[in-house]
């Protein structure tokens, strides 16, 4: 595919702040002081999260119906776009502007709360709208805040989900069905996905300390990304997609990675570069045992022991269905950091002890940069439940 | 504007299993049951045990619209509005009293269920999706199908849409006609098949709301010589027109 697709904005919030200017220092610090404790979300267990400290704003009073936390999130993210999408809506007709959301909870925190204080008779809060549940209500209340009535939808492929929509966009606009997309993703801390991935024995006890050989599972985490894309050439582009499927199980990844490897040698094909033209790789990472041995495995095959990798979950906490944009908006941040042919690198934050099981990966360290000219590429990978993989490569050329 | 072909259809809503019974249905429309629940024999018994009945319903018409080989070699979408809501349900109540989910059920309550139980059954590893895009479902993941043939390079696409009545603790939300109901279409750039093409609509050129969901009211036009068809909710609409083969 070869129709241009260009990053015009991003905007973004997590655990380590909202923006990118707040977020940077954070993240290549490695700083995990933002991570916190609560006890509230599993029954008798302390869990360690992502969370999003910051007050979020209240819903515009005519969009109350879409008042869920998530979508509060989604419009901390679009609010940081909102001048250029402005720019860009006063030039495009309203229905040549997509929406392509990726979330895997949407609302279903409210829908908690509403279930569990029914009132006589079993009715519900009258504050609580069936739209905060539904996976499609992030698209609907992102195209209702941002006036885009071109395609709207939401993606909900677990954590693989807003990567996801992000391929989507961009074949979106490839097929000149928009000529701009509001794409991204948004998810939210809630009792369910805490208690489901307690279930599954997937929490671990501390921060995530992903491939090390004391990983003992992932963290969980909030946030969203926002990416305002159209079809233009030059600056930082959506170079590349690929997506497949494990075909293994609903909950775990097939242990040899053979879907992820597809997905990853897909985007390269798709992009029409071959693996050493990559500079870094934003690993899925969630340091659960299975995830990091398949992985590894996966980006052993394909890039050898060379490449810098990081996965940014023990900054966060896995954003789940947010996961994919959030990380993909970690790495534009670095590609718009690339001065003076000095490329900084995300690092791997971890207990720096190597699982002699896993075939070696090389993980990027806080404070280092890489020397590159010309052109550069990074990739992100996202893997959800049921087999699903994604891996997205941003470029830009010298700058 | 995108052209495509329908290749080949497969749908189930109770009473209406056969393409017989569409065609009749076709004739004198009206409303579908909500009782009921496909067979899916073909699937291995430890599969079949997981699947909720929007998850029978959904690979039911997968399998009966794909030709075997095309079952593991086409990129797949399937969307629904709700997804498995009686499980989520069941799963906020136990969450309300405090009491441990199970991690089966938190596994299948997921919106992507239906395309991983497709995937693992039909051993598919090309890309899939799942959607849900409120009452324009139907037309988002037309969409999304097309966007997917995009980057697959061209070739065929499954689309599989679904969906059932809400919860009765939801009942008071259900705006559309409740229904048990699966449609699926294998897409293809071109080939044997009705060749359609998809425009933006005007919201006002869309019949007032038929009383069956918008995937079959789409199969309805797609059985009939009506030149083309608006769906449409609130700002959105889409227009399907015939083309020429």
């Amino acid at each position: 595919m070869t129709t241009p697709c260009a990053v015009r904005a991003v905007g973004v919030v997590s655990a380590l702040g909202c923006g990118a200017d707040e977020t940077w220092p954070r993240l290549v610090a490695a700083d995990q002081s933002c991570l916190t404790a609560r006890d509230d979300l599993v029954p008798g267990r302390r869990l360690i999260v992502g969370e999003v400290r910051a007050a979020l704003p209240a819903l515009p009073q005519r969009l109350h119906r879409y008042a869920c936390r998530t979508n509060q999130l989604a419009l901390v993210a679009l609010g940081q776009i909102e001048t250029p999408l402005r720019d860009v809506m006063k030039r495009t007709p309203a229905d040549r502007v997509a929406v392509v959301m990726g979330t895997s909870t949407s609302g279903v925190a409210s829908a908690e709360q509403a279930i569990a204080h029914r009132g006589p008779g079993g009715a519900l809060d009258p504050d609580f709208d069936c739209v905060q549940l539904e996976q499609g209500g992030v698209a609907e209340f992102v195209a209702a805040a941002t006036g885009a009535t071109g395609p709207v939808y939401t993606l909900s492929t677990a954590c693989s989900s807003s990567a996801k929509a992000l391929a989507s966009a961009r074949a979106l606009l490839a097929l000149g069905l928009c000529d701009a997309v509001v794409a991204g993703g948004a998810d939210s801390l809630c009792g369910l996905t805490t208690n489901g991935f307690h279930a599954l024995r997937a929490i671990a006890a501390e921060p995530s300390n992903p491939f090390s050989v004391n990983r003992d599972g992932l963290t969980l985490g909030e946030g969203a990304a926002m990416f305002l894309l159209t079809r233009d050439p030059g600056g930082i582009q959506l170079a590349g997609a690929g997506e497949a499927s494990d075909a293994f199980h609903m909950s775990a990844p097939d242990p040899e990675g053979a879907g992820a490897e597809i997905a990853m040698r897909a985007a390269l094909d798709d992009a029409a570069v071959p693996p050493a033209a990559v500079s870094y790789l934003n690993l899925h990472g969630t340091g659960t045992p299975l995830n990091d041995a398949m992985e590894s495995a996966a980006v052993h095959r394909l890039f050898g022991a060379t490449l810098p990798c990081s996965s940014t979950k023990p900054l966060v906490g896995h954003t789940l269905g947010a996961a994919g944009a959030l990380e993909l908006a970690f790495c534009w941040m670095m590609l718009e950091r690339w001065r003076d042919g000095a490329l900084p690198l995300l690092p791997h934050c971890w207990d720096g002890r190597t699982d002699p099981a896993l075939p070696a990966l090389r993980f990027a360290r806080v404070g280092e940069a890489i020397a590159l000219t010309n052109r550069a590429l990074v990739m992100s990978n996202s893997f959800g439940f049921g087999g699903n993989n994604c891996a997205l490569l941003l470029g830009a050329d010298e700058r | 504007m995108v052209g495509v072909v329908v290749s080949r259809w497969a749908a189930w809503a109770p009473a209406l299993e056969k393409r017989d019974d569409w065609e009749r249905w076709r004739r004198e429309p009206a409303p579908l049951g909500f009782l009921g629940t496909p067979d899916v024999g073909f699937l291995p018994p430890l599969l079949r045990r997981r699947c909720s009945r929007l998850s029978r319903l959904m690979l039911h018409v997968a399998y009966a619209a794909c030709e075997p080989a095309e079952l593991s070699a086409l990129p797949t979408v399937f969307a629904s509005r709700y997804g498995e809501m009686p499980l989520t349900v069941s799963l906020l109540e136990a969450l309300a009293r405090r009491e441990p989910v199970t991690a089966s059920a938190f596994t299948h309550s997921v919106h992507n269920t239906q395309v991983g139980l497709f995937s693992i059954a039909a051993k598919n590893r090309q890309m899939t999706s799942a959607l849900a895009a409120g009452s324009n479902t139907f037309a988002s993941a037309f969409i999304e199908a097309l966007a997917l043939m995009q980057r697959a390079g061209g070739g065929g696409v499954l689309l599989v849409v679904g969906g059932e009545p809400l919860p009765p603790v939801f009942e008071k939300f259900q705006d559309e006609p409740a229904a048990a109901y699966a449609l699926a279409l294998v897409l293809a750039p071109s080939g044997d098949g009705p060749g359609l093409r998809l425009a933006p609509g005007r919201a006002e050129a869309a019949r007032a709301a038929p009383a069956w969901p918008q995937a079959i009211e789409f199969l309805r036009w797609l059985l009939s010589e009506e030149p083309s068809l608006t769906l449409g909710a609130g700002r959105h609409a889409w227009t399907w027109t015939r083309r020429e083969p």
